[in-house]
């Protein structure tokens, strides 16, 4: 494929940027105690909640922003962030989609997701999250039947704070890591679910970030929480409006399963990646982490990452409970001038607990994609089980992929493998697809689409879709 | 300089003395660097699971002082040449006709570029060498020189009533087209609680070939620290071969950059540790030319209370374009304290590239074990057998039938029913 061909393909542009033009209550831009305070008083949220964000606050100021990974970015100005935004409708809320903003309706249509008919024709309640306030929330009655609670963050805080309060920080705890901790003083939203005991949610659950108002980092936090017996399935999907500013997004997401539960997370990321010069685009900085509390519990991450300017991600799987089972499938795409730093940790408490990790890392243009892991196996793991495989495919002579895998072992009865290669398509690959006929782009995303194959397979059908269609954006072709 | 205590694990700042100009400057600049920096610390990504908190509530002397008593079994090898140190004193030595080697003191002011390869940030401990060593062992093969004969060079660690430091040095430059082999044994006596910290320096011309064997058979008080850097010019080769069955607390680097295209290396190894050890290897493949190739292989055992670690680093530059990097390590745990930690890195700017690695840590095959039962060999045989088939897949390969013979049988000493053992195989 000659040069110019490869560039006007990498080249395509993003094509979801555009604002959405709403009044933002927004807090000017600043961190201090008072806006804590603020963010708490503006949700009505009771006092144990503000004390726990003022002790993440106080933690959050003696510590210092990691610098471990493989990522370069210029220092984020914490003082330059607005850290609340609510649409100014808040007040009176809407209580069906047609009281719905129509501009947010239409925001949702510009991304090619309309919320009644995707509701409606894949069986899917959406609680759709605009900036930091949800703003409508569907099939709660149908999930109420069941018992499921599946709401906003700031009404779960509300309506049950007995919850909130036993389970916030259990898996996360305020004092993990710098952005986590940072979350943990000023998270405006989220999503909260609460599977009772014995119930398989009758629905795919599925909530809509997207960052809007300027400037705005969002910090959002998502609890999930499935009592013994249980099984859930989550999807989360994010695109974002095209901006000039680097914005911050730093969320926590904890997920506890307890004895036969079963949890299973998956995400489509593509927020605004920047532009062809790495201006713009997202910092994602996320900290994710699934506690397999209960025997036989079982937590499964799936992500398609496309979007962000960079991307500091872990979705990690404490398996504590006998015999439970983390899985982590993620197919990480970096373009242009993005950065990656992305993998997992499998931590091995309980005995026969066993683990995968599948991770395909694609990297184009001068992006730099890195992959980062660790298995632990402790002492009592007896019977521990784990393997993970890491590959990594090189479009392009300007790109890095990189794997750090960290594997630390105590336990003689473990069987752990890791296994990871990195290379470009095989002209040979691309020669027998070409020979059949087949022409070289189509052969690529062939390639490409079979490189992801064992991630996408993972993924509920709908969002198998959705993946497959970001991945053409963010590179089809992308190679010579 | 002198007078500087500042490392408190030292008896002495290193004392200058009538030498060389580049001697002096290179101690300067090496104990500069060290009395700044000290010794790493955990939170060093490389030191990470490593803690030489040991070495550094020791009392280490560092004075020429007599050598202690030895009584160390020999390598029956035909020898090209042989030069022995005793507690860093050298006790024996026997040249090489047609092959240029010299102790430093020999070779004046020339000024020949000792210490140019080594970095002291990337390897601190390389600093505390630089420092502190006296007979640097420099060798010279000229452009064409073939020689088929191991150079052994063997440090001897002993018993005394204070433990000691020792820096061996030794640095080779092959020229163009020529062939080395050079066995590098170190070897402790019982009771020895020594620090060795050994730096190795190899500078291959185009079309040159080295056997590195580093054999360490310290003793299980000793501390043995080493680096192996090495620079490859086009179409150069480098077979390095790590074989640890000794020492308290070890740490090996092997850092090799492959600077021409052709150039290529392999890195193997084998550690067993038994008992409270702590064996650390960290390699470090530097693809800094197009039409590099790489490949290593490191297996470890691990019983008792011990520790191993393996970091195996490789980094493909940017432009380096048709490499081919393949790395393994595999582990066998034996105990319910024993711990590894292997962490293989990759680090790719180039896209035409075939790399690819792989860990493992398990056991012995259940089906392979019942394989041997099901034939009349008792358990305790039976699993011995398959750990030291697992170390043969390693040790096999060294060419020098002398040492290998030799390795293989103070393997299967340390494996329990060693006798029954030996005959079966």
């Amino acid at each position: 494929m000659s040069n110019e061909q490869l560039k006007r393909i990498v080249g395509e542009r993003y094509r979801h940027g555009f604002t959405t033009d709403i009044d933002s209550d927004t807090v000017p831009p600043g961190l201090d105690e008072s806006v804590i305070r603020h963010i708490s008083h503006k949700k009505g949220e009771p006092s144990f909640m503000l004390d726990w964000r003022l002790r993440a606050y106080e933690h959050w100021l003696t510590m210092t922003e990691p610098d471990w990974a493989h990522l370069q970015h210029k220092p984020i100005d914490y003082q330059s962030i607005s850290y609340y935004s609510a649409p100014k409708s808040d007040k009176d809320r809407p209580k069906s989609l047609d009281e719905v903003d129509p501009k947010l309706l239409e925001t949702y249509d510009k991304l090619g997701i309309p919320l009644h008919e995707r509701a409606a024709l894949a069986g899917v309640a959406v609680d759709a999250v605009f900036d930091s306030v949800s703003v409508a929330t569907t099939f709660r009655d149908k999930l109420a039947e069941a018992g499921v609670i599946f709401c906003s963050f700031s009404e779960a805080v509300k309506d049950h704070p007995e919850l909130i309060e036993q389970y916030i920080g259990s898996v996360v705890p305020y004092t993990d890591n710098y952005f986590a901790t940072l979350n943990s003083a000023v998270f405006t939203d989220g999503s909260f679910v609460y599977v009772p005991e014995g119930v398989r949610c009758p629905m795919e659950l599925s909530t809509y970030f997207r960052i809007n108002a300027a400037n705005t980092g969002q910090f959002e936090r998502t609890l999930i929480i499935a009592a013994p017996g249980s099984y859930v399935s989550y999807l989360e999907g994010c695109t974002a409006p095209m901006r000039d500013e680097n914005q911050l997004h730093a969320a926590v997401v904890e997920l506890i399963a307890e004895d036969d539960a079963q949890i299973k997370y998956s995400t489509v990321q593509n927020w605004y990646p920047g532009d062809e010069d790495g201006v713009g685009g997202i910092y994602n900085f996320v900290t994710k982490r699934g506690d397999c509390r209960g025997r036989n519990s079982h937590i499964s991450w799936t992500q398609v990452e496309t979007g962000s300017a960079i991307t500091w991600k872990y979705p990690s799987c404490i398996l504590r409970g006998d015999n439970s089972v983390g899985e982590f499938y993620s197919v990480a795409v970096t373009n242009n001038l993005q950065q990656a730093d992305t993998g997992t940790k499998m931590i091995h408490i309980g005995k026969n607990t066993r683990s995968t990790i599948v991770s395909k890392g694609i990297s184009a243009g001068r992006a730099q994609n890195s992959y980062r892991g660790l298995v632990k196996v402790t002492k009592g793991a007896d019977g521990a089980r784990n393997y993970a495989q890491c590959d990594s495919l090189l479009l392009g002579d300007r790109c890095g992929a990189h794997t750090f895998p960290y594997i630390e072992v105590s336990n003689p009865s473990a069987v752990v493998e890791h296994e990871a290669t990195t290379s470009k398509i095989g002209d040979d690959q691309l020669f027998y697809c070409r020979q059949r006929g087949i022409a070289e782009e189509d052969a690529v995303n062939m390639i490409v689409n079979g490189f992801c194959k064992d991630v996408f397979r993972e993924l509920p059908m709908e969002f198998a879709v959705e993946a497959q269609a970001l991945l053409n954006v963010s590179l089809e072709g992308a190679v010579g | 300089m002198t007078g500087n205590t500042a490392i408190d694990f030292l008896d002495a700042a290193p004392a200058p003395r009538d030498e060389p100009r580049w001697r002096s400057q290179l101690r300067d600049r090496a104990w500069e660097h060290f009395s700044r920096h000290g010794l790493p610390t955990r939170r060093d990504e490389n030191w990470k699971y490593t803690n030489l908190r040991a070495i550094d509530k020791g009392q280490f002397t560092t004075g020429s002082l007599p050598p202690g008593e030895t009584s160390v079994a020999p390598i029956g090898a035909d020898k090209l040449a042989v030069v022995s140190f005793v507690d860093g004193q050298v006790t024996q030595r026997q040249d090489a006709p047609g092959l240029s080697l010299r102790l430093s003191a020999e070779l004046g002011d020339e000024d020949f570029g000792l210490g140019e390869l080594v970095d002291f940030d990337t390897h601190p401990l390389a600093a505390l060498n630089s420092a502190y060593f006296d007979d640097a062992v420099v060798i010279d093969v000229a452009a064409g020189q073939v020689f088929d004969q191991p150079l052994l060079l063997e440090y001897v660690s002993t018993a005394r009533p204070a433990p000691v430091l020792t820096c061996p040095r030794v640095f080779i430059r092959m020229g163009a087209n020529t062939q080395l082999t050079v066995v590098e044994r170190f070897v402790g006596v019982d009771g020895a609680a020594n620090l060795t910290n050994a730096v190795t320096e190899v500078e291959l011309g185009t079309g040159a070939r080295l056997d590195h064997y580093r054999l360490q058979e310290l003793s299980d008080s000793d501390k043995g620290i080493s680096l192996l850097r090495a620079r490859q010019h086009a179409d150069s080769r480098l077979v390095a071969r790590s074989i640890d069955i000794g020492g308290r607390l070890v740490r090996n680097d092997v850092h090799a950059t492959l600077s021409e295209p052709g150039a290529s290396c392999r890195l193997s190894g084998f550690y067993l540790c038994l008992g409270r050890q702590h064996t650390d290897n960290h390699t470090r493949i530097d693809h800094d030319a197009a039409d590099t190739n790489s490949d290593e292989v490191y297996h470890g055992v691990l019983g008792g209370r011990a520790r191993g670690v393996f970091n195996g680093k490789v980094i493909v530059r940017q432009d380096s374009q048709r490499v081919n990097a393949n790395q393994s390590n595999r582990n066998l745990l034996l105990s319910g304290t024993a711990e590894i930690d292997t962490k293989p890195e990759l680090e790719i700017y180039a896209d035409d590239v075939r790399c690819s690695h792989g860990a493992t840590v398990g056991q012995l095959d259940d089906e392979a074990l019942f394989y041997l039962r099901s034939r009349g060999i008792g358990e305790r045989t039976a699993r011995a057998l398959l750990t030291f088939a697992f170390a043969e897949e390693v040790v096999r390969d060294i060419e020098v039938d002398a040492v290998r013979d030799y390795l293989e049988h103070q393997v299967a000493l340390r494996l329990p029913d060693h006798e029954r053992l030996e005959k079966l195989v």
